[in-house]
This record gives C-alpha cells, sequence and structure tokens, in this order.
C-alpha cells in the first residue's frame, strides 16, 4: 500500500447546501482536504482544476445526476467513488451503481458510517488488479467491477463483501493477504469486525466459486496467516 | 447390369424366360425327329436288305455278289454262309457284325444297330433251300448322338437362365427396395438421404423426382428453420424500433429478401397498390402483420427476380408476419408498462431522496449539537429523525417487496449486537430490555439493514403494544429441524395486550393494526418484516406465550464459526 504524501482529497458532490457544510466540516475536521459542488457539472469543472483522491457524490441532483457523473469521472480516470443515495440494493439504479461505485452508503447515514467508509475505501487505493475480469482457471473468471463470478460456465453473483474480499485477494494474486487485511477491507470499523467474519465469508465465497468447496484450489487458506487467491493451470484432460 | 435401362432389363429377362421352353419345346423335337429317323434309317435298310436277298437268290452267294449289290443299295454289303462266315464283302474294314443266331428263312429283314453302325440281315432263300445271309449295314444315324450335347446345352442354359433370371430380378427389384427404405428414412425426418441416379431410364427418373422432393424440402427446412430463427429474434423487451429493425433483418436473412421494411399502418393505405411484376425485375412481396383478424401493418419487401415466390413462401411469410405482429404488439404493450413501472420507481426514489436529504442534515445537525451539548432534547430529535427515516424506507420497501425487485445482500454477523444496537437507537432507556443471546459460535447469514429493519419493527411493535412489562429478547439456534442449513431464531416477547385469538395472520396484513392503540403505526410494520425475513431464506411467525403478550419469532440462515 502506498501512502500519499500529505492530506487526503475529497470532492464532495451533494445539492443539500446543509449537508455539504455539515459533512465538510467533519471531513475537514478529520484532516481531509474538501472541495465541494452542488451538481454534477460544477463538480467536473472543479476536477479540471485538480483531481482529489476520493469522491463522495450524492446520487440524485438536478442537471446531472451522480450516477452519469460517476461514469464521466471513471471514463477518465480510476478515482475511486462512494455514492449517497436513499435507495438501497433491489433498486433498478442498483446495478449501475454498483458498476461505478466503489461502495455506496443509504441516506440518512450517521458520520461515523461515512467516516468507516472512506477509510476502508482509501485503504483499497493502492490495489490494483491486472485486468477488468480475471481469469483464474479452466472454470473460474472473476468480474469484480460487475460484482461477478463465473464458474464452470455459470455466473455467480458476488455480495459487496465477498467481491471486497476477492478485490483485495486479487490485487495480490498468488501472495498470502492476511486474516486482519481482509477484516479491513471487507467490513468497516461501525460493524465490529471479528475475524470469524472472515473465516465464515471465506467458506460462503468457496461454495460459490470452488468445484469442489471441500478441496479448495483457488481460494487457500494459510494456516495462522491469512488467504491465498491462485491462479490454476487448466488441467490436459480438461 | 445395373447400368442397363430398365427397358433392355425387363427385355433381357422375358429373353431369358421364353429361351427355356423353346429349348426345352426344340429337343423334344429334335429328339423326336431323330427317333423317327432311325426308324425310317431301319425300314430303307429292311427295305433293301429284301431287295438284296431277292437279287443274291439269282446270282447265287458267291464272292463276287457283294460288289454288284452294293452298288445296286449304295450300302456296306456283306454276304454270309449259313454258319456265319463271310463269303464276301464291299467293304473289308467296315463289314457288318456276324448274324444273329436264330436268323431263319422267311423272317423279315432283322435290324441290328450297335457300333457305331445299323445293319439288316436276311436270309437269302429260293423257296426249297437256304444258300446263305445277306447283311447291308451303314453308320448310325447322327441324329442320337447329338442328344447328350443338347441335354448339356440345355442344362447350360436353365443354369444360365436362372442366373440370370435372379440377377435381372435383384436388378429390377433392388432400386425398388432402395427407394422404399430411402422414402422410409424420408418419412423419419432425414432429409438428408439421395438416391444414386444412374443411368436414364424410369427408376432414374424416379430417383431424381425423389431427390428434387427431398432438396425441395430440405430448402423448405432451411426456410422454415430461417423463420422461425427470425421469429426467435423478435424480443418485445428491445423495444418497438430495435423490434422493426431485428424484424427486417430478421426477415431478409429467412426469406432471401433484398430489402425489406415494416410500415405499421393498420389499413395499409399508404401503401397504395402493389408495382407490376417484371419479368426479370425484382419485385415486391407484401406481407401483411395480422393479430388473429385484426391487421396492424405491413411487411414490405424486394424479392430477386431470381427466387420465386410460391404459395409455400407465402405461408411462411404469413406466419412471420403473424409472429412480427404478436411481438409489435407486445412491444407496446410492454414499452407501456414499463414506463408506468418506470415512473412509479422515479416518483418513489424522488419522494425517498427530498425526504432522507433533509433528514439527514437535520440529524446531522442534531447529532453534533448533542455531541457539544448536554441536552436530552437534541437526543430525541435524533431518534425521531431515525424513525422517521425508517417509515420513509418502510415505505419505499413496501412498494419494492410488491414489485418483487429486492435482493438480499447476505453479509455474516452476530445478531446479538445488532439486536443490542436497534434497541438502544429507539432511545427508550426507561423500558425494561433483556436479551438472551445461546448463539455463541454461529453468525447469521443475512442482509445486516434488512435484519435491522425487521428488529426494529418487532421492537418499535413491542414497545408499542406490549404495556409497561420488559421487552425480552431471545436468540436461539433452531432445534434440529432436519433440513440442512442451520438456523437461528430470534422472539421479541412483550407483555401486553396480546394478539386476539383468529387474529395471529391478520396482523401480517398490510394497514392492518386490529384496532390497537388508536391510529398509532402505519400497519406496516410486521407485513414489511415478514416479505424481508422471507427474502432472506427465513421465516416470521406469532406465538402465543404462556401468560400475557405476545411473541413474534423469525429465523435465519446461519454459519457456524470455524476457521477455515
Amino acid at each position: 500500500m502506498s501512502f500519499v504524501p500529505g492530506p487526503l482529497r475529497i470532492l464532495l458532490v451533494d445539492d443539500d447546501p446543509n449537508l455539504l457544510v455539515f459533512l465538510g466540516e467533519r471531513l475537514r475536521s478529520d484532516g481531509f482536504r474538501v472541495t465541494t459542488a452542488r451538481d454534477g457539472q460544477e463538480a467536473l469543472r472543479r476536477l479540471e482544476a485538480g483531481w482529489p483522491d476520493l469522491l463522495v457524490v450524492d446520487m440524485m441532483m438536478p442537471r446531472m445526476d451522480g450516477i452519469t457523473l460517476a461514469r464521466a469521472v471513471k471514463a477518465r480516470a480510476d478515482l475511486p467513488i462512494i455514492v449517497l443515495s436513499a435507495v438501497d440494493a433491489g433498486d433498478s439504479k442498483a446495478e449501475a451503481l454498483e458498476e461505478v461505485a466503489e461502495d455506496y452508503i443509504t441516506k440518512p447515514f450517521h458520520y461515523p458510517e461515512l467516516r468507516a467508509r472512506i477509510n476502508r475505501v482509501l485503504r483499497r487505493v493502492g490495489d490494483h488488479l491486472p485486468s477488468a475480469t480475471l481469469e483464474l482457471g479452466p472454470d473460474l473468471t472473476l468480474d469484480l467491477h460487475r460484482r461477478r463470478a463465473v464458474v464452470g460456465g455459470v455466473e455467480a453473483r458476488l455480495t459487496p463483501v465477498e467481491s471486497r474480499l476477492l478485490y483485495a485477494l486479487a490485487a495480490n494474486l498468488g501472495q498470502v493477504v492476511t486474516t486482519d487485511t481482509l477484516l479491513m477491507r471487507g467490513w468497516s470499523e461501525t460493524e465490529a469486525p471479528d475475524p470469524s467474519y472472515v473465516w465464515v465469508t471465506m467458506r460462503r465465497l468457496r461454495r460459490k466459486i470452488e468445484p469442489d468447496p471441500d478441496h479448495p484450489t483457488y481460494l487457500e487458506t494459510v494456516r495462522g496467516i491469512g488467504y491465498r487467491l491462485n491462479r490454476v493451470a487448466s488441467t490436459a484432460s480438461g | 447390369m445395373r447400368s442397363l435401362p430398365l427397358r433392355a432389363r425387363i427385355l433381357a429377362a422375358l429373353a431369358v424366360v421364353a429361351v427355356v421352353p423353346l429349348a426345352l419345346f426344340g429337343l423334344i423335337v429334335l429328339f423326336q425327329a431323330s427317333l423317327a429317323l432311325g426308324q425310317r434309317q431301319a425300314d430303307d435298310l429292311a427295305a433293301l436288305t429284301r431287295l438284296a436277298a431277292r437279287q443274291t437268290v439269282s446270282v447265287g452267294v458267291n464272292p463276287a455278289a457283294a460288289a454288284p449289290l452294293a452298288e445296286l443299295t449304295a450300302r456296306r454289303v456283306t454276304l454270309f454262309r449259313l454258319d456265319g462266315t463271310v463269303v464276301a464283302t464291299s467293304d473289308p474294314d467296315r463289314r457288318a457284325a456276324p448274324p444273329p443266331e436264330n436268323l431263319r428263312a422267311g423272317d423279315p429283314p432283322r435290324v441290328v444297330s450297335g457300333g457305331g453302325s445299323v445293319a439288316a440281315y436276311q436270309v437269302v432263300a429260293d423257296g426249297t433251300r437256304s444258300l446263305g445271309i445277306v447283311a447291308l449295314a451303314e453308320d448310325a444315324p447322327t441324329a442320337p448322338q447329338v442328344i447328350p450335347g443338347l441335354a448339356g446345352a440345355l442344362a447350360a442354359a436353365i443354369i444360365l437362365g436362372a442366373f440370370l433370371s435372379f440377377a435381372l430380378a435383384r436388378s429390377l427389384v433392388r432400386p425398388a427396395r432402395e427407394l422404399t427404405a430411402t422414402l422410409e428414412r424420408l418419412h423419419a425426418g432425414d432429409l438428408a438421404v439421395r438416391m444414386p441416379v444412374e443411368g436414364d431410364d424410369e427408376l432414374a427418373r424416379l430417383a431424381e423426382s425423389h431427390n428434387r422432393l427431398a432438396d425441395a424440402l430440405t430448402a423448405r427446412n432451411r426456410s422454415l428453420g430461417l423463420v422461425l430463427h427470425a421469429v426467435a429474434q423478435l424480443s418485445p423487451r428491445d423495444g418497438l424500433g430495435p423490434l422493426v429493425e431485428a424484424a427486417q433483418r430478421a426477415a431478409m436473412e429467412a426469406f432471401g429478401f433484398t430489402g425489406a421494411r415494416v410500415v405499421l399502418d393498420p389499413s395499409g393505405d399508404g401503401l397504395g397498390e402493389p408495382p407490376e411484376k417484371v419479368p426479370g425485375e425484382a419485385y415486391e412481396v407484401r406481407v401483411p402483420l395480422t393479430l388473429g383478424s385484426e391487421r396492424i401493418g405491413t411487411l414490405v419487401a424486394t424479392q430477386v427476380p431470381t427466387r420465386d415466390w410460391s404459395a409455400a413462401d407465402a405461408d411462411l411469410a404469413a406466419l412471420f408476419g403473424s409472429q412480427l405482429a404478436v411481438a409489435v404488439r407486445n412491444a407496446e404493450l410492454f414499452a407501456a408498462v414499463e414506463s408506468l413501472s418506470e415512473l412509479k420507481s422515479d416518483f418513489l426514489r424522488g419522494v425517498s431522496h427530498n425526504l432522507q436529504t433533509p433528514l439527514t442534515s437535520i440529524r446531522a445537525f442534531a447529532d453534533q449539537l448533542a455531541a457539544e451539548t448536554d441536552d436530552r432534547r437534541l437526543d430525541i430529535i435524533v431518534e425521531q429523525t431515525d424513525r422517521l427515516s425508517r417509515l420513509v424506507a418502510q415505505l419505499l420497501t413496501v412498494a419494492k417487496l410488491e414489485a418483487g425487485t429486492l435482493r438480499p445482500e447476505v453479509d455474516v454477523f452476530p445478531i446479538g449486537p445488532l439486536l443490542q444496537r436497534v434497541w438502544e437507537s429507539l432511545g427508550r432507556t426507561d423500558h425494561a430490555f433483556r436479551l438472551r443471546d445461546e448463539t455463541a459460535g454461529w453468525l447469521a447469514a443475512a442482509d445486516r439493514d434488512w435484519v435491522e429493519q425487521v428488529a426494529w419493527a418487532l421492537l418499535d411493535n413491542a414497545l408499542k403494544y406490549g404495556g409497561d412489562g420488559a421487552i425480552e429478547v431471545s436468540v436461539r439456534l433452531e432445534d434440529g429441524s432436519g433440513e440442512p442449513v442451520a438456523r437461528l431464531v430470534t422472539t421479541v416477547r412483550d407483555h401486553g395486550a396480546g394478539i386476539p385469538p383468529g387474529a395471529e395472520e391478520r396482523v401480517f396484513e398490510r394497514f392492518s393494526r386490529l384496532g390497537r392503540g388508536g391510529g398509532d403505526g402505519t400497519g406496516l410494520g410486521l407485513n414489511v418484516a415478514r416479505g424481508l425475513v422471507e427474502g432472506m431464506g427465513g421465516r416470521l411467525w406469532f406465538e402465543r406465550p404462556a401468560g400475557p403478550g405476545a411473541a413474534f419469532s423469525f429465523s435465519l440462515p446461519a454459519e457456524r464459526i470455524e476457521e477455515a
């Protein structure tokens, strides 16, 4: 993980001025350098002046909505984005949201919850996947931006936590990632995470992506340390 | 043989059939003729011998008598004494055999055949005494010697005839058998079989005709396949525009049109009369798009001049047209429903956004102030803002449950702390609350936000209707119900008025408040909670506790904590 020197910069985009003031104050007091914008177009102008480390954007705004803005930004740079929205998973917009946003938080939220999510997303900034879709073996392909895995030709949906864990593992493909690191990537502080979450989620993940969950080949346990994601050579027998 | 025309084969067969009786008949005739010939030869020889015997009486049996007799009768003549010794012969090399024993004077000439010749013997007598014996001989008739040869030839003819007949029959029957077999495979649906075409006869033409039929069926099948494929491409979900474009492409592909456009004009008046078909030029084909008896438009297509537009093509096109009409109508209906549904979603999103955004601000500032000053009223603002947000969320969840668009994001977490947190968010520190968690070593596998909503709804209800008694919450592992998935059961029990008998299921109905609390509550809490729990693969039910009050329980899938 590489740390950017100086305070981390956040661009905050919301059409509610009260929220901008409140969030701006809290984030500044937590040591971030914050710029704000009232809508998508203003946000794009602000981006031209300089790129922040993180974008926090409201989904519903006049003129240009949050998803359109997030798409425009993602088309230019891989900037982490957190979307604030009044809708949750299951809404028709949620799918689109998942593709452009690293994370989203449902309104109304508590500031500590947002702060925890920001921390979690920024922890991931140093992680880079070799490619958008990752072919790990003859029967496993990961498409983490869409939170999907293709297992033996069948598509399996990944939960946000599962895809965050796989992201951290895939960014360190073939290397051990400690249980503590996975805990920080998968869950935020407000969820009072415990290593047992990682263990159980790994078991559940194996049921989803391993051809034989009892004898895992892709998702390997390194006893007492953590987990490792492997690329599996295709066997001659196919 | 098979390269022979059928006619030649039939002729050959007839010939073979005719040859055998003819040969048999000829043989019989020949045999009869040769028998007659032999008899006649014997008669002649006998007559000549009688003549020779009379001559010999006058000449006498002496050595000089044979030659003149031979000259007279043109046969080989031999004169014997009565004891059988030769007196004279006209042909010393091939003279007749010695006369038979019991030859008597006055007998007619005796004819004896053998040794390749025929001989007639007669005693020469001048009325009172016998002088000697005269014998006339000649070569045996040739005909009887021909018979074995003929018989061989006949046998050969019969064998050959039989063989030829068999081969001919085979060659006649085989194409018919092949034709039958081919037709049977064709009936069975194998359009790839073709009859071999050999020569230029009736069978060849039959084979050709069959092959043409199979070709036509194959072509028809292919068009049908193309049409069905084309129909399959008509997805009303893509909207009317893409549907029409896909239909035009599909029609061109299926029918080999060089151009196709869909005109959605029910009357078809706008098209005018179709242009006259000019031989050698591309022509227009019009396919009505009909929905039952209703016409919704026309597919106007251009067909290349080299391709016929048969009645069968028209039938297929009509099928395509009716399918297209159905797809068009579905697309229109689908678009209407989509836009309504989208409108509703937009509306709900808008409402939610416009309510939640100010609530977020209110809550945030109240939180901030509460942290700075110790004023209980600020806590109440925070709690009530939360409550309002939850109710707005509940309304939205109802709409989503109705639309069936809810999907849980399953995470693993311990359920006890979550229940404790939700209780605290209600801010009723004045009310007695007891939480008993017996699920150490287990995590719930469910959607955190949903479980929070469910817990909030149950605890909120317990506060509202549960009177002053303590609210008791217990979490335990479900008793072994034989299911492969372990479940955690959470029970929220109050000590209030409880639920009247018979109303146990009614409390889960939407907007049902059972008249309790006089207009308090939305009547959505239990309904939404049940929908959410079921969406996560669990159950939510009412239990009548021993003693006063009500108990609501919900089960959720669970995972055992094990390092894996």
